[in-house]
């Protein structure tokens, strides 16, 4: 499988696709940092200070650049599918098949290199983003501390999570989907679909929990938001720590979808037939 | 028997579409092995059941003596090489880059490789060249796709209509590359193709397919035996030029026809007449007629469809 693996990271690189992701990775690193100090500058300090979740910090910043459902969060997968999906348009997965790979090793192979370039990706985005940013901002309002630090690495290690999620479906959308089209309108699809759950869950929530009777239904509202990762990435890394319940969903519901996605993704692209 | 492949019943449905009813094939090691039918008879389904780019519905196959539910036929895959229906390059890449990454497929880093099947496809030039293959022409396409199925050296290489599309030179230099692969390397072809004269020209066998069946597996002997020149005497003494004619003609085979006998095979017409008309028969008449592979097809299939 290393073998495929080395392929795919070499075709997915040298695609222009990729140039144009990487542009898009640098644009919008310097747009949002810019277009916060001027609207920085244009706000009355005072309102600005009123404003939720440490809106005016590199820190910020930095896990915004993450969130599935924004700019680059939204186009990189569709990119990166079209890209995928392009081994099955030229007929080029015929050869892996023809030189005696395994189906399932090359849907893992894909899937690899999908969920790699897309957190690395983000990653770089997200470094890139933090970088232009300090300029302007502090890292937070308040001292870095060594529980900040540990609060940085597992907000990490739940972005990788989020996009190793994210890889499986995009991988499983190009592997299973006739084409490019249809993976791309059904991630996206399935993208508004869950953020548009998010939204009616969390209008639920707020009714909810107004009335002590319905807290129960409340709680499972925000359970249900939990576990919803188009929804909750945007929550992470905005906080100063995680409670024991969120850390929970946002490990689990991560692994377990990812897991799922594979064994789904493998055993369907076993039965596909290839043109 | 030696038969790289061998299939027993492989059929592949589609819904309600019987695209490969029941087909029984040998193929044998050294062989050119011609696959003709018209279009849409199932002869890409065919290759494509046996590359495992799609699986049967019912049936299996032996590829190199491994049966296909065996999970060692995935090695066996590996001394196949194959260019189904499109070459499957990747367009944006030039021919160069093309063949490393199919040298990285098949977990080899040579460049003298891709040097040399690039001599034997002559696309040696476009070595150094960085020409993306999207641009490249529809029979530089066919062959950079040869050129990729021959990288990890195979022993059976499947094409799928490789002259579709060729000009006659682009013709002629496939065929004798053809040739060249089977005389020099001893690679056993299945080539696809519905342009008879053409596969004419390479096969030493051949397999005829029409609605998913297999209607007949021939040598190149036994076809040109059943398209030779026909030959039918009429005389008014039949059962004497029958009795002349088996001892003119001992190795031959003869059949009585009405009023007279049809030779199938080659004859010294002139010196037989003369025979006939020492003998004193009188003959009434005298068809010579030739059998074309066209007809023996069409005769096969049961009528004139598109070929």
């Amino acid at each position: 499988m290393f073998n495929l693996i080395k392929v795919d990271t070499q075709r997915v690189l040298r695609d222009k696709l990729f140039l144009v992701m990487g542009i898009l990775a640098v644009v919008f690193a310097v747009a949002m940092p810019l277009l916060y100090w001027g609207i920085s500058l244009l706000m009355e300090e005072a309102f600005a200070e009123m404003m939720p979740g440490d809106l005016f910090s590199a820190k910020s910043h930095f896990f915004s650049a993450f969130v599935l459902s924004d700019n680059l969060g939204l186009i990189l997968p569709v990119l990166l599918a079209i890209i995928l999906c392009k081994d099955f348009s030229q007929g080029t997965v015929r050869n892996k098949i023809i030189s005696g790979h395994s189906r399932a090793s090359i849907f893992l192979s894909m899937y690899t290199v999908c969920a790699l370039v897309l957190f690395g990706m983000m990653l770089l985005h997200a470094l890139m983003t933090l970088g232009i940013s300090l300029i302007f901002f502090d890292y937070q309002s308040a001292p870095f501390t060594s529980a900040d630090f540990t609060y940085l690495l597992q907000s990490l290690l739940l972005e990788l999570l989020c996009y190793l999620f994210v890889g499986a479906i995009v991988s499983y959308l190009c592997a299973v989907m006739k084409n490019a089209g249809m993976a791309v309108v059904l991630y996206v699809a399935v993208m508004f679909g869950c953020t548009l759950i998010s939204g009616i869950l969390q209008a639920g929530v707020m009714a909810l929990s107004m009335d002590p009777a319905k807290e129960s239904v409340a709680k499972l509202l925000k359970t249900l938001q939990n576990m919803n990762v188009f929804s909750y990435s945007a929550n992470i890394g905005q906080g100063t720590a995680y409670t024991n319940q969120e850390l929970l969903y946002y490990l689990l519901t991560p692994i377990v979808g990812t897991t799922a996605v594979l064994i789904l993704g493998i055993l369907k692209f076993n039965r596909k037939d290839l043109k | 028997m030696d038969y790289i492949l061998q299939t027993r019943g492989l059929s592949k449905r589609y819904k309600k579409h019987m695209a490969v009813d029941h087909v029984d094939m040998h193929i044998r090691r050294g062989d050119i092995y011609g696959f003709v039918g018209e279009n849409g008879s199932g002869k890409t389904t065919i290759i494509r059941l046996i590359t495992g780019l799609i699986s049967p519905t019912t049936g299996n196959y032996d590829l190199f003596g491994i049966p296909s539910d065996f999970s060692e036929i995935r090695l066996m895959r590996r001394k196949v090489g194959a260019v189904v229906e499109t070459p499957s390059i990747y367009t944006n890449l030039s021919a160069y880059r093309n063949l490393k990454l199919q040298c990285g497929i098949l977990g080899i880093d040579d460049d003298e490789k891709i040097k040399q099947v690039l001599w034997e496809v002559g696309l040696s030039d476009l070595y150094a060249d960085r020409k993306r293959a999207g641009d490249f022409s529809l029979g530089m396409r066919q062959r950079l796709g040869i050129a990729m199925a021959l990288l990890g050296d195979p022993e059976f290489l499947i094409l799928d209509e490789p002259m579709n599309g060729l000009d006659p030179a682009g013709i002629v230099e496939i065929r004798e590359l053809i040739l060249k692969l089977n005389r020099e390397k001893g690679i056993t072809f299945l080539i696809s193709s519905h342009i008879l004269t053409e596969l004419s020209l390479v096969a030493t066998n051949y397999g005829i397919i029409s609605k998913g069946k297999i209607l007949k597996e021939i040598t190149a002997e036994e076809l040109q035996r059943e398209c030779a020149v026909t030959t039918v005497i009429r005389c008014d003494d039949p059962a004497a030029l029958s009795k002349l004619l088996e001892s003119l003609l001992p190795a031959h085979r003869l059949f009585p026809v009405p009023d007279g006998v049809k030779i199938t095979e080659e004859i010294d017409l002139n010196q037989i007449l003369g025979a006939i008309l020492a003998a004193g028969l009188r003959i009434l008449s005298v068809n010579c007629s030739q059998t074309s592979f066209e007809d023996y097809y069409l005769n096969l299939i049961g009528g004139v469809r598109h070929v």
